[in-house]
């Protein structure tokens, strides 16, 4: 998966996304899920400790969103019928546990599909794609390379600035605002700093230039792109529920 | 004042908005997990999806102090744009629709602006921008996370609740957090900064 292009892929999946807005489908969604989860242990070289770390709280907000939809369904007549006829068909199509599946599903192939690109995907990639590919202005990436890559620093900042406080005698607290504002400034203050140091460095934002890594689209890239929202289609079309 | 102003971009305005974006991804991230703490109380009574709510004004402040900082069309978009596409590629749990909201939420807030004709820049624009973002993103969100399928009294309290959130985030705390910063003395580059220099002389 990480041989495929950042941007197609990235495009393939908010194509994917936005036509399961209109997916009323619940297997769909859990057949996203599943192509996400498949595709990340057995395709790519993500981390699985990572996927771990990301999954536990996403099952939480589904059980939070299924529980949402289970009891503050606006179906509440159905139930009745559901329990009163015993069908387990009934149960799922209609009524509460049917809302609770359609809203807490839904967020499933989300995540799916979300983590697909997320962990296999680079950030630095990401962006290089756009430049190459979607002919953004290298003024536009390189400025957000080099606010991404100042994160790190930040974090020190952070510390230095508690620790300042600290020496001053002033108490700060892990959720203190204190410190958080007095690294903001000094953020700010490199931001303006290093558009300085860019711009004297011969940095021109507009021209053409040379790159260091270029990203190109192969075949597989354009076949990705076709089958993802293909495969959607067809699921919204032909599944059962 | 406005008539020596440009709306084109230089490189300190875009990694002005790129930090800006890069640290509420960062912040974002957090939230997601705020809300999820929130929300994991209240899922046994089924109120689990509203906790998300109260935090949601957070969501919105990468386009409203990037707007109030810089004060040029399209930065509000651009922030929020950057915040959510950095949230999604360090793996959040609402996937690649995230970033089309972001887009959204920042035009939302643009909104505001836009009717002002980018001119003012001042709290009241902020909390219309701050209403305005609370009601367009819960439209979006009631269609695409599919929450007419809940009870009506369930809704108006979402609505409600990320009313006041969007309000007191984006409207109320990112200007302090922008007068603050200009009174650090750290905007003078920005329209922000200049304005406090002038001891807020505005012809309004």
């Amino acid at each position: 998966m990480e041989r495929i292009n950042p941007l197609a892929k990235m495009l393939a999946i908010l194509i994917a996304a936005v036509l399961l807005t209109f997916n009323h489908r619940i297997l769909l969604n859990f057949l996203m899920f599943a192509g996400g989860m498949i595709l990340i242990l057995f395709f790519s070289q993500a981390e699985k400790k990572r996927l771990l770390k990301l999954l536990i709280p996403m099952l939480i907000v589904i059980s939070a969103l299924f529980m949402a939809g289970y009891l503050n369904s606006s179906q509440t007549m159905n139930m009745n019928y559901a329990i009163g006829t015993k069908h387990v068909e009934n149960v799922v199509t209609s009524g509460p546990v049917y809302t609770g599946l359609q809203l807490s599903s839904r967020v499933l192939a989300y995540i799916g599909i979300g983590l697909l690109f997320a962990l296999t995907t680079p950030p630095e990639d990401f962006i290089m794609s756009l430049m190459h590919q979607a002919h953004v202005k290298p003024k536009f990436s390189y400025g957000i390379l080099a606010a991404f890559h100042l994160m790190p620093e930040i974090g020190e900042e952070l510390e230095a600035a508690r620790l300042a406080y600290r020496v001053q005698g002033i108490s700060v607290g892990r959720l203190s605002l204190k410190p958080v504002f007095a690294a903001l400034v000094n953020c700010i203050r490199w931001s303006e700093n290093l558009a300085m140091a860019m711009e004297s460095k011969g940095f021109d934002g507009d021209g053409a230039r040379t790159f260091a890594r270029e990203f190109h689209v192969h075949w597989y890239d354009v076949v990705f792109l076709i089958l993802l929202p293909t495969l959607v289609l067809i699921g919204m079309n032909m599944l059962p529920v | 004042m406005n008539k020596n102003k440009t709306f084109t971009w230089k490189l300190k305005d875009i990694l002005m908005v790129a930090i800006i974006g890069v640290l509420f991804s960062f912040l974002y991230l957090g939230t997601d997990y705020a809300g999820l703490a929130i929300s994991t109380a209240l899922t046994p009574v089924g109120w689990g999806t509203v906790g998300y709510e109260p935090l949601y004004g957070i969501y919105f402040m990468a386009a409203s102090l990037a707007m109030y900082i810089i004060q040029k069309p399209g930065v509000g978009i651009v922030a929020e744009l950057i915040a959510a596409t950095l949230e999604v590629l360090m793996g959040n749990w609402f996937g690649p629709g995230v970033i089309l909201t972001g887009i959204l939420q920042g035009a939302a807030v643009e909104l505001a602006f836009f009717l002002t004709k980018y001119r003012k820049f001042n709290q009241k624009t902020m909390i219309l921008g701050s209403v305005s973002v609370a009601l367009i993103s819960y439209a979006y969100h009631f269609w695409e996370s599919q929450y007419y399928l809940l009870a009506p009294k369930f809704v108006i309290v979402m609505v409600l609740t990320r009313l006041v959130s969007s309000i007191i985030f984006t409207g109320i705390i990112a200007t302090l957090l922008g007068n603050g910063l200009a009174k650090a003395g750290v905007l003078k580059a920005y329209p922000l900064g200049q304005r406090a220099e002038e001891s807020y002389e505005v012809d309004e």
